[in-house]
Parts: C-alpha cells; sequence; structure tokens
C-alpha cells in the first residue's frame, strides 16, 4: 500500500476525481526517409478539460473518433502524465501519487484485448488479483463472487481464446473489478456487441454505480447509451469540451427527436406525399399517423431511426453561443 | 515483501500457464536442447585435440562444452521468454493493464524473466546428471555442490533476464538490444571458447557478463576445465557484476514508468 501526503483536501474533493485544465501533448517526429532528421510536430490530444467523476455516479464522455476519450481516461488513470494542469482523487495529487491512484481505480475498455486468451477466466482473473496483493482464500473468494456478477461461473475453467465476444467483454469487467476500486473507467464498454449483451452490461454498470457506490467515467459514441446511463455528460470534440451538463440539459442542447420512419405501399405513395405537404413539413409523429388513418392508408413498416453522433456534434459546434466552456 | 513475492509468482504461473500448454512444449523442451547441444560438439570434434586450451580429450571437451551450453541456455532462455511474452503482451494490450495496477515492477521484470524455470530446471538437471555420468566424475561431493550451482545459475540468469526485459518495455524496436548484449556473450564469455584463448582486450570484456563468472565456478566446482582466479574472486567478481545490473535494472524501470507516462508508448504494438 502507497503511502501519500494529502494537499489538505477541502471537504468539496472528497470522494471525486477533479481534473483541471488538463492538457496532454504529443511530440510526434516525422520523417521523410530512413535516415533524414524527423522533424518535431506537437500533437494536441487534450487541450484544456477540466471535469469531476463522482462516487456513486456515472459520468459520460462522449464524442467521436479521435476526440480525445481515451488519452482523457488513459490520463485520470495515471497511465500517462498531463502535460500541465491538475488532477486529484480524493483530495490527493494524482499525478505525483499515480501508484496510490492506481491501487484504488481500475479500467475496463470495450474489445477483445486486454486478457490472456491462452489462460483461463479464472488464471486471468487470479493473476490480475495477484498484482493487486490479493491471494489465498480471499482472492478464491472474490474470483467465484466476481464470475458469479458476470455471469461467466460456467466458463471459468475454458481458455478466454474459446469465448464470444460478449463473454470476453464480461469477463473484462471481472478484471476491472478485482481491486474492488473506488473508480472505475469504463472505455466503449459496450463497443461491437449485441443489443441483449449491450443492455446486460449497462444494467451492470448502473448496478455499480447506484449500489456499489462506485465512480464511473464511461466514454461512448452512442448517444442513446450516455443519455441512459449518465448523471452527467462531457461532450468532446478534438481534445476539448465542447458541451457539457446533466442528461436533461445535454437533452435540449442536442436538439435531437429520433426519426419516425413510415414506409407506405408505393401504390399510396403520391397520395402520402400530397397529405404531408398539405399538413406541413414539421407534423407530429402522432398527427401523421392520425392522418394515415383517416385516409386509410396502409402503413407497411415503421422504425425509428436515431441521429448519428456526427451530426449532433456538427449542430452543437454550428452554435458558438451553445458551446459550453 | 508478500506483495513483492505474490508477483514474482504471480508472473511465473502466467507465463507457464501461457506457454507450457500442450505435449508438443514438453517435448519440444525435451528435444531442441539435445540437438543443440550436438550441433555444438560436432562443430569441434573434427578437429584435433592438442591440450592447447587446457583440454586434453574428447571426455573433456564434452564436459566443457556441455557446462557451457548448459549456463547459456539457461541465461538466453530467461531473455528469450521474457522477450517474446513482452511482444505478445503488447499486441494482447494486457502490458499497458499490467502498467495500469500497482505492483512492483521489478518484481513484474523479475517474475518475466524466471518464465522460464521449468526449462531451466529440465536444462540443468540432464545436463548436470548426464555430464557428471559421462566424465566419470560423478561423486557425493559433485551431487552436493549441484543445488549451490543451480541457486547461482537462476540468480545470475534472473538479474541479467530482468535488466534486458526491462529493455524491452522502453519500446517495441528495443529487442536489437537482446542481440547486441547475446552474441557477444554467447562469443565472449567462455561457454564454447574458454576465455584464456582470448586477447587482453576480450578478457576485459569478459568480464561484463555474469555468465563468465558462472561458468568459472560451476567448472571449477565439477573439476571440468579450473579457468578463472579462484572460486572466491570469481563469486565476488559475480556479486559486483550483478549489483551493477540490478542497479542498472531499477534505474531502467524507473525511466521506462516516465518514459510511458510521457508518450504512451507502451500500448503500440
Amino acid at each position: 500500500m502507497c503511502s501519500v501526503v494529502r494537499d489538505e483536501p477541502g471537504n468539496q474533493e472528497e470522494g471525486k476525481i477533479i481534473a483541471r485544465h488538463l492538457v496532454k501533448d504529443y511530440i510526434l517526429k516525422e520523417k521523410k526517409g530512413l535516415f533524414a532528421r524527423g522533424q518535431k510536430k506537437v500533437v494536441h490530444a487534450v487541450k484544456d478539460l477540466s471535469l469531476e467523476i463522482p462516487q456513486g455516479k456515472i459520468t459520460g464522455v462522449l464524442g467521436i473518433n479521435g476526440a480525445g476519450k481515451t488519452t482523457t481516461i488513459r490520463m485520470l488513470v495515471s497511465v500517462i502524465a498531463p502535460t500541465s494542469g491538475s488532477l486529484t482523487m480524493n483530495g490527493v495529487d494524482a499525478v505525483k501519487n499515480h501508484l496510490w491512484v492506481k491501487e484504488r481505480i481500475n479500467v475496463i475498455s470495450g474489445g477483445e484485448r486486454n486478457l490472456y486468451w491462452r489462460l483461463t477466466a479464472k488464471e486471468n482473473l487470479r493473476y490480475f488479483g495477484s498484482l493487486y496483493g490479493l491471494s489465498g482464500a480471499s482472492l478464491n473468494e472474490k474470483i467465484a463472487d466476481l464470475l458469479e456478477t458476470v455471469g461467466l461461473e460456467e466458463a471459468a475453467d475454458i481458455p478466454v481464446e474459446r469465448y464470444s465476444k460478449g463473454m470476453k467483454q464480461r469477463l473484462q469487467i471481472a478484471r476491472g473489478l478485482i481491486n474492488d476500486p473506488e473508480y472505475l473507467f469504463m472505455d466503449e464498454p459496450t463497443l461491437g456487441l449485441d443489443i441483449v449483451i449491450a443492455k446486460e452490461i449497462r444494467r451492470l454498470v448502473q448496478e455499480l454505480a447506484k449500489e456499489k457506490k462506485k465512480g464511473i467515467l464511461l466514454t461512448t459514441h452512442y448517444i442513446r447509451e450516455a443519455e441512459e446511463l449518465c448523471d452527467y455528460i462531457y461532450v468532446l470534440d478534438k481534445g476539448e469540451i465542447i458541451a457539457q451538463g446533466t442528461r436533461e440539459e445535454l437533452k435540449e442542447l442536442f436538439m435531437y427527436k429520433p426519426q419516425l420512419l413510415i414506409q407506405v405501399k408505393p401504390s399510396d405513395d403520391q397520395e402520402y406525399l400530397a397529405l404531408l405537404k398539405e399538413e406541413g413539413e414539421k407534423t407530429a409523429d402522432e398527427h401523421v399517423l392520425n392522418l394515415l388513418m383517416k385516409h386509410q392508408i396502409q402503413v407497411e413498416g415503421l422504425s425509428v431511426q436515431e441521429p448519428e453522433l456526427e451530426e449532433v456534434l456538427m449542430k452543437i459546434i454550428s452554435q458558438p453561443d451553445r458551446r459550453s466552456q | 515483501m508478500k506483495r513483492i513475492l505474490l508477483v514474482v509468482r504471480a508472473e511465473i504461473l502466467k507465463q507457464q500457464k501461457h506457454d507450457y500448454h500442450s505435449p508438443f512444449v514438453y517435448f519440444s523442451l525435451l528435444v531442441w536442447p539435445v540437438l543443440g547441444f550436438l550441433e555444438v560438439y560436432y562443430t569441434y570434434k573434427p578437429f584435433e585435440i592438442t591440450g592447447y586450451m587446457g583440454i586434453t580429450d574428447r571426455k573433456e571437451l564434452l564436459a566443457f562444452l556441455g557446462t557451457g551450453f548448459m549456463a547459456y541456455t539457461c541465461f538466453w532462455s530467461m531473455i528469450q521468454n521474457a522477450w517474446s511474452m513482452a511482444n505478445q503482451e503488447r499486441t494482447g494490450g494486457t502490458l499497458e493493464i499490467t502498467f495500469l495496477s500497482p505492483a512492483n515492477r521489478l518484481a513484474m521484470s523479475y517474475g518475466r524473466a524466471l518464465g522460464a524455470l521449468i526449462q531451466e530446471v529440465w536444462m540443468f538437471c540432464s545436463f548436470c546428471v548426464f555430464i557428471l555420468i559421462y566424465t566419470g566424475t560423478l561423486s557425493l561431493g559433485n551431487l552436493v555442490m549441484l543445488p549451490f550451482i543451480f541457486l547461482l545459475l537462476i540468480i545470475s540468469s534472473t538479474i541479467w533476464g530482468g535488466m534486458l526485459n526491462t529493455v524491452f518495455m522502453f519500446s517495441r524496436d528495443a529487442s536489437i538490444i537482446m542481440d547486441l548484449f547475446d552474441m557477444p556473450m554467447t562469443l565472449f564469455s567462455g561457454s564454447r571458447i574458454p576465455v584464456r584463448c582470448f586477447p587482453q582486450w576480450a578478457k576485459v570484456l569478459s568480464l561484463v557478463f555474469p555468465l563468465t563468472y558462472c561458468l568459472n565456478i560451476i567448472r571449477l566446482v565439477l573439476h571440468i576445465q579450473e579457468e578463472g582466479n579462484g572460486w572466491a574472486a570469481d563469486l565476488s567478481g559475480l556479486a559486483v557484476c550483478l549489483s551493477i545490473m540490478a542497479a542498472i535494472t531499477v534505474i531502467l524501470i524507473q525511466k521506462v514508468e516516465q518514459h510511458n507516462r510521457e508518450n504512451g508508448e507502451l500500448q503500440f504494438y
């Protein structure tokens, strides 16, 4: 266990991670030939990022690919150090005391990496548990509990290489919980999973925050997922926060409504279009449906289409006065 | 201390389970050292034995090459295992995940080197017994010394392997370092050619490698080809050499962590 000197944290700093004006610059060397002298180029991965992750809440970071979500997480978990800015966990300087921080956090990433495929679930968890100083009966008990939580008891002794994508993701969650972290960082945990498993994982995330009081930071590029899970959301684009707020506040800011797609018979197409023209383009969905029923136009299919995150971000970016710093 | 031992143990077990998962692996473990040794032995066989290098007959040559091959393979397997695992960990994304934990980095490095433990035990047992029986030097005195020799080899090769393993963590391209250290070690440490045959500069260079001292001590203890300056001088030389390597490893580990925290390169593969 690492000991740290606290910089007299105030009550406001207890029970949360606070990042203030974090900046991460990478220096890249660009070479034009094998023996050419590389030219240094500074890449601003994260620019002036301030956020808070309170315990018992789910904080969302929403952004498209390349927005800086993963760099942000890697900085918050002390794998990489910020170029400037301050980062505290429960009032302790997390940049100086990164090993102390690592006792209290863990990361769960989407995808199939970060596990030893030739080892079984139990062997993976035993190894990762040992890295946190766990051993013997208490570790075995912990492993059994976690495997039950993620529903992998039956597959506990099967090598990970034989697992499905969903099973690997569930094992990742168990691995992320092996040290009973106070804060959990989930980097697109439902990426590429089918609806049923993604829903199951979302339920587990909610349980961890509400019942186990863990501070969770969730990155995603699914707006619906962020809305469903997160108490507070930061929207990131090109390394900076372009909007933030509670899910209710952001709903207004996102200004989107899922689109209802109505499919009618090809023979009714013209009549349907004429009706819409008559009623105006901004007719409410329920009114459109009533109209169709009234004119006995048969509906062949109904579906709801979510807007792409890129579209929503473009809307926010195009409204400078709505950008929140 | 308990946490450090836990990490070392976990690293050894992880690699054993990762690498030794099929009967073919054990079969290869049995076959390749024998083939490797035969290749070395038959390379020298056509040449006439003149006693120039202090080796007077074929049995002595076999014992000389056998101890050299066995000790070198112990050192080599520690590095090879660590290097191959480091590559797989980079690709699998687990390298950064292990650095996400607060586990003692030195213990991780030495534990990864010790992943070759099964291989080392097998190499040591089979070669020592074979050499002692073949050369007719199997005696109670020799047998009593075997655990001491084994310990000497394990400690030395772990510290050597741990240092190079730490270098591999700097960058995915650091494997060039393995070649830079491995070839000179094979040539100058006396594993195949007695150090006394070398010019002065090469004799000085041989002092850099812990394998040189290990081989001197092993051959002295087993009465094979007594080279070096006596066991006390060699043991002291080895202790100094290993201490310097352990110190370099500690400094390198701090640099690796600092380097990675600045550049985030542990995730590259």
